[in-house]
């Protein structure tokens, strides 16, 4: 027969066509899924309460007329940034005041921020980007916060699917030994394996907690062998029954990973105690932790989520990093002081990410690692009558990562009341024609950045915002 | 046309026929006869919206609820039940009360709803209740000399072997399968009777070192089958 007829190529290409067709028909979203070649870390810092972007991503010249009240009549440009209402109340704010000749505007990396950002971070800003004028869709924290970690609009109050830190969990596949650490966070496992199941913690105890079996002595080794054999053997009847889901299945899986991670002795890595043994205390150096004072400081829940990325014990990282943001009272003086610290040790954090190498891989930890800072909404651009701020729908965040643009800001709240803008989504610039940036718009973008798939959330119809990533 | 090139078109044409078959809405399930989803406005048969679950045939039979996950406070009640009022404690408190923020307990502050999942964390906290709850249950049975009053020697003598007394070993195995999982064992030589006996007897094997197994030996072989028992998932799950 000849090798190469018409007729014989017509039965080939029917045959690859088919097969092509065949697996987009058949294999299953997951299972089409890619694990990306190199390693992929995520950290995710929340700010609870709804942050004051004025003094934060999006700040505005303090010294414009049109920000300041004239004759007891409320700015004509929608916005009171207030810095100076803080005078001689908060330090930090007061430094940046007088350097910048009163605006409260730092530049630093091609980006503005606010005076609430300190120099801590403001040396990352080059790495960092920023998105603007987000539409939260929503003034209920819950209902901001669940949205801005699933990505996905809440059913009432209730989060709608897996949070990010869950999704690169499962698709990293990591064998570590807390593959998504949470601390002091929410976080939500809607179909994701077991393993990828978020581990929730308030402190480096809760963690030893995790890692240390309670009484390493109850049963003597021997009988912890045996004992691991019998957890091999096929299972009862009674657990066949209880497995029409997988539940049993899963169940076994989660008792063979939990063996793994009393026997990893990683506890050690996690003794945050007045007293240190070196390889924590080289760390609290690093982060300018006081033992004695701070070890329930946010300072002390970064130096947590430092050393779970860099001594190889979690993949994905979550943690709170600023409590009580929500002023609606005394806000020129609460406020920042709120969050001053929370981004100080965001900073601390990047920098210590910096100088950790991943293996031999030349790369450090930082330049491996997807970063997503966040709260559930912002805050009022104009004083209520209290001089606090209420919740606001326009939203920022701070983004970075190995397949994001550094140094960009992407969107822009309005000169005028600092409202939601659509954007043109390949250049993130203003755009009438263009479309407002959503959060499900975000998630699908860093997922793509890191190489992962965002099909759980074609329900919320994302769109990627092309100009953020690189 | 040779019968390879036969076997060639017939295989291209079922992978098309793969493809080309669009997903099938029926109006009725041709199974149960139960309506199913359609389109079709007006219809002359029962229809359903696009994303409703399938219908159950109640001719068919009571449809299980699925497998669960007991809860913390499921747990929390059942473990002194089950083993004559000890329970998990770490240092004085009990341990269900201090791992429940851990263990996703709702706040109903931050969360309304308990994760019921057998997750990895969910597995070490309970490796650690078990072995915590059966070592005080176990020295507190050492200490007692009525069985009755034991939680897990129940029906042995703290010097009974599997060699020596197997009737009083497997009749305390049948009544651990039965306080601790719910499951009646069947007369004779089960197989969820002989894998618990070889437990316990290797336990203890490994324990003597091959020597005459002490008390403290055997305590320790039903130590480590109430750990058997406490982390199966027969015991979590129902």
């Amino acid at each position: 027969m000849a090798l190469h007829t018409r007729r014989r190529f017509l039965e080939i290409a029917g045959l690859v066509g088919g097969g092509v067709l065949l697996r987009r028909a058949w294999l299953p979203e997951a299972q089409a899924q890619t694990v990306p070649a190199e390693p992929r870390f995520l950290l995710m810092v929340y700010f609870s309460g709804g942050w004051d972007q004025l003094l934060a991503f999006d700040p505005r010249d303090a010294t414009l007329p049109a920000h300041q009240y004239v004759a007891g009549k409320a700015p004509t440009g929608g916005v009171y940034p207030a810095y100076g209402e803080a005078a001689g109340r908060n330090a930090a704010v007061d430094a940046v005041m007088q350097a910048t000749g009163g605006k409260g505007v730092q530049s630093a990396g091609g980006l503005t921020f606010g005076p609430a950002v300190p120099q801590s971070l403001l040396a990352h800003a080059a790495d960092l980007s920023i998105v603007r004028g987000m539409m939260m869709d929503t003034l209920t924290h819950e209902v901001g916060r669940r949205y801005l970690l699933t990505g996905k609009f809440p059913r009432g109050l209730a989060a709608a699917g897996s949070s990010l830190n869950t999704v690169v969990a499962a698709q990293s596949q990591s064998a570590l030994e807390l593959p998504n650490l949470v601390i002091n966070m929410e976080a939500y496992n809607a179909g994701a394996p077991a393993s990828a199941s978020p581990v929730f913690v308030r402190n480096a105890a809760d963690v030893r907690a995790v890692l240390n079996p309670q009484s390493p002595n109850a049963l003597k080794g021997s009988s912890e062998a045996v004992l691991a054999e019998f957890e091999q053997l096929s299972a009862e009847c009674g657990a066949v029954e209880l497995d029409g889901d997988g539940l049993a299945t899963s169940f076994r899986d989660s008792r063979g990973q939990a063996r793994k991670i009393v026997s990893s002795q990683a506890g050690a890595l996690f003794q945050f105690t007045a007293t240190p043994p070196p390889e924590v205390a080289s760390l609290f150096t690093a982060f300018n932790l006081d033992p004695a004072r701070e070890l329930n400081s946010v300072k002390a829940r970064a130096a947590l989520a430092a050393q779970a990325l860099t001594r190889g014990v979690s993949q994905v990282v979550s943690v709170t990093l600023a409590d009580g943001l929500d002023d609606h009272f005394d806000l020129a003086g609460q406020h920042a002081a709120s969050l001053t610290p929370g981004f100080h040790a965001l900073g601390l954090l990047i920098s210590y990410l910096q100088s950790k190498e991943v293996g031999t891989s030349g790369k450090s930890y930082w330049d491996c690692t997807t970063l997503l800072g966040f709260s559930e909404f912002s805050r009022t651009p104009l004083l209520n009558a209290r001089d606090g701020r209420d919740h606001h729908l326009t939203g920022s965040c701070l983004v970075a990562g190995p397949g994001l643009k550094r140094g960009k800001v992407y969107g822009a709240s309005s000169a005028v009341g600092m409202q939601v803008q659509p954007v043109n989504l390949s250049t993130g610039a203003l755009d009438n024609a263009g479309q407002v940036i959503r959060p499900c718009d975000l998630h699908a973008t860093l997922l793509k950045s890191m190489g992962m798939d965002g099909s759980h959330l074609s329900n919320q119809s994302p769109r990627l915002l092309t100009g953020l990533l690189r | 046309m040779d019968a390879r090139r036969w076997g060639v078109w017939g295989l291209a044409l079922a992978l098309a026929g793969c493809v080309l078959q669009g997903p099938a809405t029926p109006a009725v399930d041709a199974g149960s006869g139960a309506p199913g989803p359609s389109l079709e406005v007006g219809a002359p048969q029962p229809v359903l919206p696009l994303d409703h679950p399938p219908v159950v045939d109640p001719n068919a039979g009571v449809p299980s609820s699925g497998a669960r996950r007991l809860s913390l406070a499921q747990l929390k009640g059942s473990l002194p039940v089950v083993l004559r009022g000890h329970t998990w404690k770490i240092g004085t408190a009990n341990g269900f009360d201090s791992r429940a923020a851990t263990l996703g307990v709702p706040d109903y502050v931050g969360s309304v709803e308990e994760n019921l999942e057998p997750t990895p964390l969910y597995a070490k906290f309970m490796a650690d209740m078990a072995r915590d709850a059966c070592s005080r249950a176990l020295t507190a049975d050492a200490a007692e000399a009525d069985p009755s009053k034991r939680a897990v020697m129940r029906f042995v003598e703290p010097t009974d072997t599997v060699a020596g007394r197997p009737e009083k070993v497997d009749a305390n195995l049948r009544y651990l399968r039965l306080a601790f999982l719910g499951a009646y064992t069947p007369a004779g030589n089960p197989p969820e009777l002989a894998r618990l006996r070889n437990l316990f007897d290797r336990a203890v094997g490994a324990a003597s070192g091959g020597t005459v197994p002490s008390k403290a030996h055997l305590a320790e072989g039903w130590r480590t089958v109430c750990v058997g028992l406490l982390t199966s998932p027969e015991f979590h799950l129902y």
